[in-house]
């Protein structure tokens, strides 16, 4: 690099370094540099007094271009596999009974991609991280609405009235956590209708949904025989219509699924 | 004598301030890393584009559209909106074969100054538009290029460099005419390209230093058990034999989750001598080589490694280019492949006109 240092004929005679105003300029953005990265400091570190009495600013500040989090793997790292399971009530074509299917894991399926690819696609991850999203929302349920959410609605026509009861259920105010809970089943409904329709056809008119957790074992335990009863927790939601966005393209996602499969 | 005292710390402390002016305005600084950098963004923004070509209407198209209800684009607002909402087939193709002569463009390091901020926007529209599938390598590359639009991304082995180094960098009476605002320019760039090495610099020691404190604070990275347990979710297995292979050894589970704390933690201060910069710098890249292929994370790896080049110095890079040509060159010249060589094949930065790159902004 050294070769580029040299200076050119009119600074060599003049021989005056750069001029103040440059300097000046860069003694403020050097300033500016380092007021951001005390914003970004304090945004990664832990709770203290000084972040609190700042905490709105910084947060205006870095959200959302300089959002990050660096707790990867930690404190500690992921250790249980998340799946998404589904069934359906599906309407036979000649008699229109309805039949329950069998349950399938969305999420081994989109696993597939993972499998002896050095580049996994990120759409290995949809219906994992579903599964988070319902079930963090889930979790922030009282023990009621937790057993409303297990309940059958199959035949609403929106969503109101499971928002109804979950309303009622803690005393007829709402609140952020059944709008987040509402949504969570709404996309969770979603997603499954378009996964059972892929799989079981057109005939598809109620879908169900199960979060599955499977811990890997502990350390000291992974030489252990597997038990015999699961070793996997799971969460049942209830029964809901079939939910098709106007917008949905049902045959490009059935098409996905299918290379999934194949 | 208190006044003599004064006086050597003020003259010590205006030396060191000349002495950052100097590094600040003097010249571009670890230009070939910043250029390392850009290739590597570029390559595997490429790479993450093929690797999600088939699945694209799954993720991103109107096939995803059940995701309405969701806030689909964080808290992202125009102009990062390009892909919000899901956009029809031919649509979502057309737009990402955009995105992907983007990122073309900027590995070739193509006109670099307007490229890289429309790739920032094109990319930032893409990844946020779909909630349900981020990691932390979206915030390492969009918290990185925004840095590095501040920086002088082509001045080493670009298009642009050699458009440059040919002097044919618009009409020449424009040239000639305003060569002291050109110089002015050409500071001012200096200056913002320095201050983006130390942003980029910067930001890769805060990511290693919190994700070593965030894992210190966890009992499986204190008791040496840690890497064993995503390796073993169906997630981060793309080669199940080389999990359990990695897996089934006690000593290595604990050797290698321990290195992973000890070489982030100590990452900054191993930067301040030469031989602990290379250890630390080998020691965090073979990290993420290990993480790229052992747990299928290609992309997270690739990006943060980038970040990583701008702590190669320039004449690293020199030696290692000049090695590569002399052994391209020995190559080429092998019997009965002599005609080969053309006399041109010798040009290369020596016989560029000096200062040119910094001239001409």
């Amino acid at each position: 690099m050294s070769d580029e240092s040299a200076l050119r004929p009119a600074d060599a005679e003049r021989n005056t370094g750069p001029p103040p105003l440059a300097k000046g300029l860069a003694f403020f953005l050097v300033g500016l540099v380092g007021l951001h990265f005390a914003a970004t400091f304090l945004w990664n570190a832990p709770t203290n007094p000084i972040k609190e009495s700042v905490a709105s600013d910084v947060d205006a500040y870095m959200r959302p271009f300089f959002e990050q989090n660096w707790s990867l793997f930690a404190p500690n790292p992921i250790n249980s596999e998340d799946e998404l399971y589904v069934r359906a009530q599906v309407a036979d074509i000649q008699t229109g009974n309805l039949e329950i299917t069998e349950w399938r894991s969305a999420t081994q399926l989109e696993w597939t991609l993972v499998r002896g690819n050095p580049a996994p696609s990120r759409a290995s991850r949809v219906s994992s991280n579903l599964n988070r999203r319902v079930s963090s929302a889930w979790r922030a349920l009282t023990d009621e609405q937790q057993e409303i959410v297990a309940d059958n609605y199959p035949d609403m026509p929106d969503w109101n009235p499971l928002a109804d009861d979950l309303i009622e259920a803690q005393g007829g105010e709402t609140s952020s956590r059944v709008a987040r809970m509402v949504r969570a089943d709404r996309v969770a409904t979603g997603y499954a209708t378009q996964f059972a329709k892929a799989i079981w056809g057109e005939g598809v008119e109620a879908v169900q949904i199960e979060l599955r957790r499977t811990p890997v074992p502990r350390w000291d335990e992974r030489m252990e025989p597997e038990p015999e009863s699961p070793s996997f927790t799971t969460r049942e939601f209830g029964w809901r219509p079939a939910l098709v966005d106007p917008r949905q393209d049902e045959d490009l996602f059935a098409n996905t699924i299918e290379g999934l499969r194949s | 004598m208190i006044k003599r005292m004064y006086g050597t710390a003020r003259d010590r402390f205006a030396a060191r301030v000349d002495a950052g002016e100097e590094w600040l305005l003097g010249r571009r600084r670890a230009t070939y890393g910043i250029a390392v950098i850009r290739i590597i963004f570029g390559l595997t923004a490429m790479w993450f584009l093929l690797a999600n070509w088939s699945n694209r209407h799954y993720l991103w198209g109107d096939a995803a559209q059940w995701m309405s209800p969701l806030d689909r684009n964080g808290n992202f607002g125009w102009p990062f909106t390009l892909f919000a909402g899901g956009s029809a087939p031919t649509e979502l193709t057309v737009k990402l074969l955009v995105v992907f002569a983007l990122a073309a463009a900027l590995t070739l390091g193509w006109r670099t100054r307007i490229v890289a901020p429309l790739l920032l926007i094109c990319w930032v529209s893409l990844i946020e538009s779909n909630p349900l599938y981020g990691d932390q390598s979206d915030n390492i590359f969009r918290i990185l290029l925004i840095y590095l639009c501040f920086a002088d991304l082509s001045g080493r082995w670009s298009l642009d460099a050699r458009r440059r180094a040919r002097g044919s960098s618009g009409p020449s009476w424009l040239r000639h005419r305003f060569t002291a605002a050109r110089r002015n320019a050409a500071m001012l760039a200096t200056l913002f390209h320095n201050l983006a090495v130390l942003a980029v610099a910067v930001q890769i020691c805060i990511i290693y230093v919190a994700s070593a404190m965030y894992k210190i604070q966890g009992d499986h990275w204190q008791d040496g058990t840690a890497v064993y347990y995503p390796m073993q979710v169906g997630h981060y297995r793309p080669w199940p034999f080389l999990n359990d292979l990695l897996t089934s050894n006690s000593f290595g589970v604990l050797a290698v989750t321990y290195f992973s704390v000890f070489i982030q933690l100590f990452f900054p201060l191993m930067l301040l001598r030469r031989t602990t910069r290379v250890l630390g710098l080998v020691g965090v890249l073979a990290m993420h080589m290990g993480i790229a292929v052992v747990m299928g994370l290609p992309f997270f790896s690739l990006f943060i490694m980038a970040g990583d080049q701008v702590f190669v110095r320039d004449r690293t890079y020199q030696s290692i280019a000049k090695q590569l040509r002399a052994a391209w060159l020995s190559r080429r010249l092998r019997p009965g492949r002599r005609e080969a060589v053309a006399p041109a094949s010798e040009v290369g930065e020596s016989e560029r006109p000096r200062g040119a790159e910094e001239l001409i902004y």
